[in-house]
């Protein structure tokens, strides 16, 4: 059994006790902290969140955006 | 503006290399058992249904998808965690199983499969009658 789990490719069988077990997934809580840029603007921050991944996005400052100056 | 970092890249244990080359996760799974099913959890986030691929061939039951992580054509990835978004991973099943009777059910990103074993792995309950 513990080769094939090295291998990636496990056999699931039924065990005799009725209790074949195997956990590989993580549970429990976590969190991650993610150093910004200076010029975000903390009060435009979407989220959603879809099949399981977090999307965040943080806008810049206006101030900060490259504006283009027209000619006259 | 800060100098634009170089884009890191951290390979976690799960990413192997298939024999044609392709680059694949396993998604970690728990696996239980209970009297009468094998329940099978897999992580695939990023995952949509119609991008899950689900066969089981004589013995082998394969789980496969495609992550679709939607990063808009207009920005460029600063920091990747994992840049492989192809989920791939094939199970043994015993004998003991029933292989027609398996059913899927995928949510925000997590797979469960009820595999049912055969109806003669299952426990019976004998009735005593009175006489």
């Amino acid at each position: 059994m513990g080769a094939a789990w090295a291998t990636g490719c496990p056999t699931i069988t039924v065990s005799e006790g009725g209790s074949y077990y195997r956990k590989e997934r993580f549970d429990g809580t976590f969190r991650r902290t993610l150093t910004l840029p200076e010029d975000v603007d903390p009060d435009k921050v979407d989220a959603s969140y879809k099949d399981g991944v977090l999307h965040i996005t943080v806008q810049r400052r206006e101030v900060v955006k490259p504006r283009q100056i027209k000619i006259k | 503006m800060t100098e634009r970092k170089e884009i890191e890249q951290q390979e976690p244990k799960a990413v192997q290399q298939t024999q044609q080359g392709e680059h694949i996760m396993w998604p970690q799974v728990d696996i239980c058992e209970d009297a009468t099913d094998i329940t099978l959890q897999a992580d695939m986030p990023g995952v949509p249904k119609d991008r899950l691929d689900i066969q089981v061939d004589k013995d082998t039951l394969s789980i496969a998808g495609e992550a679709c992580l939607d990063t808009p054509d207009d920005m460029e990835a600063l920091h990747v965690d994992i840049s492989v978004t192809r989920y791939q991973r094939s199970f043994s099943l015993g004998g003991e199983l029933d292989t027609t009777k398996i059913e899927a059910g995928l949510k925000d990103g997590l797979l469960t499969l009820h595999i049912p074993k055969r109806e003669e792995h299952k426990p019976r309950k004998i009735e005593v009658r009175t006489g």
